[in-house]
Parts: C-alpha cells; sequence; structure tokens
C-alpha cells in the first residue's frame, strides 16, 4: 500500500507539475485520513461489507490528489515554469 | 486447546502480539464452531480485543495464524473473510457517525441482498430510530441496531466484542435469545464480555484468555468446576 503511495507520489514529481512539497502535502493528507478512517472505525463497517482497505484509501485520496494536480497546473499556468 | 479439527468454521491459532515491547498475547487461540456460542472470558488488558483484531487482520499478529472455512490465511483481512461470511462488532461501535443509520443500514441490505430488514427492526425494537444522527443514539439502542445489522446480514460467523455492555440488564436475556436463535441456525458465534452471569448464561463453550494465552475450559459446568478460573476470574459468587 505505502509502496505504492510513493510510487504515485514519485511519479506526480516525475511527470507532473506537481512540486515535492505538494507531493508531501497529499502525503501528509493521505495519512491523516488514514488515522482518520482507523480512529472513526469506519474500517471496520467496511470491512464488513466487504471493502479492502487499499480501495478506502483509494477513493479517498482520489479528490486530493485531483486537487493537488489541479492547484499544480493553475499555479504554474499562472505563476510560470 | 489443541490443533485444528474439522469442526471449526473459524480458528485463529498460536495467535502472539505485542505493543512496543509489551507482549500482550504470548500465544493465544480461539475458535468458533457452527450453532455453538463461545465466550470469551478475561480481565481487562487480558488481551480480547487484540486476539479477535489479529483474528480479523485489523491488528498485525506477530505470529500465528487463521484458518476460516476450510482455508488458511497468515495474513487474514476483515474484507476478505466478510466476503465469506465473517461479521465483526467491535466493542467501541460499529456505527458510522458521519452517515444517518437508515443510509448504512441500506449499505448492508443492498450487499447482502436482505429481505429481511424490517423483521430485524422490529425485533431489535429500533425501527424508530432509522432517521436519527449515531450520536443521538442511547448506548443500549446503539448496541441492538448493531445486533439487528448483524442480524440482516445473516452471517456464518458472528464475533461481538462486549456486545452486553451498554444493554440495560432486563434487556440482556431478550439479547441472549436473539443470540441463541442465530445460533440455533447454525451461525458460528464469539462472544466478550465481563458480565460473568449473562454469558454464562449465553455460553455453548468458554474460553479465559489470561497470562497472554488461552485455556479452553469447556462447557459452563466445566469452566465453573476449573478451581484456578473461578479463583481469579469469576470470583465467589460464581458457585
Amino acid at each position: 500500500m505505502w509502496f505504492l503511495v510513493r510510487a504515485s507520489l514519485a511519479a506526480f514529481g516525475l511527470i507532473l507539475p506537481v512540486a515535492r512539497v505538494e507531493a508531501l502535502i497529499v502525503l501528509i493528507v493521505l495519512v491523516l485520513l488514514r488515522t482518520e478512517i482507523r480512529w472513526s472505525h469506519e474500517d471496520v463497517m467496511l470491512g464488513n461489507l466487504g471493502v479492502s482497505h487499499l480501495t478506502i484509501y483509494a477513493v479517498a485520496a482520489v479528490p486530493v490528489i485531483t486537487l493537488e494536480i489541479t492547484a499544480g497546473v493553475v499555479g504554474r499556468l499562472l505563476l510560470g515554469p | 486447546m489443541t490443533s485444528a479439527s474439522n469442526d471449526y468454521l473459524f480458528l485463529a491459532d498460536s495467535v502472539g502480539k505485542s505493543f512496543w515491547g509489551n507482549t500482550v498475547l504470548k500465544s493465544a487461540t480461539m475458535w468458533a464452531r457452527p450453532g455453538v456460542i463461545t465466550v470469551l472470558f478475561g480481565l481487562n488488558g487480558s488481551g480480547k480485543t487484540t486476539l479477535i483484531r489479529c483474528a480479523l487482520g485489523l491488528l498485525r499478529a506477530d505470529h500465528g495464524m487463521v484458518r476460516y472455512d476450510g482455508r488458511s490465511y497468515l495474513s487474514p483481512r476483515l474484507h476478505r473473510l466478510a466476503r465469506l461470511g465473517v461479521f465483526y462488532v467491535p466493542d467501541r461501535g460499529l456505527l458510522s457517525r458521519r452517515m444517518r443509520i437508515d443510509k448504512q443500514l441500506r449499505l448492508v441490505t443492498e450487499r447482502f441482498e436482505a429481505s429481511d430488514t424490517e423483521e430485524w427492526l422490529e425485533r431489535l425494537g429500533v425501527s424508530h430510530v432509522l432517521r436519527r444522527p449515531v450520536h443521538t443514539l442511547s448506548g443500549g439502542e446503539r448496541k441492538r441496531m448493531e445486533l439487528a445489522m448483524a442480524g440482516i446480514r445473516n452471517p456464518r460467523c458472528l464475533i461481538l466484542d462486549e456486545p452486553l455492555t451498554e444493554i440495560e440488564p432486563k434487556e440482556r436475556g431478550f439479547v441472549n435469545g436473539v443470540l441463541r436463535e442465530m445460533s440455533a441456525d447454525g451461525c458460528a458465534i464469539i462472544v466478550t464480555g465481563h458480565d460473568v452471569d449473562d454469558l454464562m448464561a449465553l455460553a455453548d463453550d468458554v474460553i479465559w484468555v489470561v497470562g497472554g494465552t488461552t485455556h479452553g475450559l469447556g462447557t459452563t459446568e466445566e469452566a465453573k468446576a476449573h478451581h484456578q478460573f473461578r479463583r481469579e476470574y469469576i470470583g465467589p459468587r460464581g458457585s
């Protein structure tokens, strides 16, 4: 799971206009999401429904990553490369 | 506990778990058999919840394995076991506080194509709370709703961590009756708790979690006759 996250973040840095700081923000948000889901025990409810942790975090991460990429692209357009 | 036997639907065998060098479980084993209610007794901090969470893959065990329905899992995962019929109700609550109860219920009903939702809600007396936010439910209402959800799921193996804790004493017999009926339908049930009288009345099989390990004590009569269990756990009133 974390290997995938790290690999994804590395890919952002290489391919997409997202700086390392932004990648770090994504990582922090993902960790917070993970903690939040664990502490709220929603992982148990979703687990009982047959939903894996990987799916939960992937779905939770989509809006965060999308927002980061959008912010990165808009930032580059406005501020230049 | 002797090793795996074919009549176990669920077996978590020789589970060990330490937290930052503090060993909670050295080698603990729990099991569930179809049509049998197994009760895990143990003092606070003895490792009952840790054992359950390791068995379901919610905590990574240091060692041990799980066997469910004839298949072995070195790294069990709740979602995989749930697809095969396991349902877990944790001690801290199952319901999410972010969604209304009826929506959560709909998830379970649709996921498992249940047709007896209304019946379970009526039976557990929680039909009137469906549109309320979770945080407005009393402890007893929440527990009964979670039990209704388990019934709607119609699991092959139901694991309940301290289900009687917030249930009024006068309602515990009723809850026990519901669990007994589920067991009679073939469900393998594991229950933990401290309510000795109520749980002894419910148990077919008793496991004692103590000193980082487990002892299968057998039936309630056998458990009550176990000298060390009586002395260290039940106390004088369990005679």
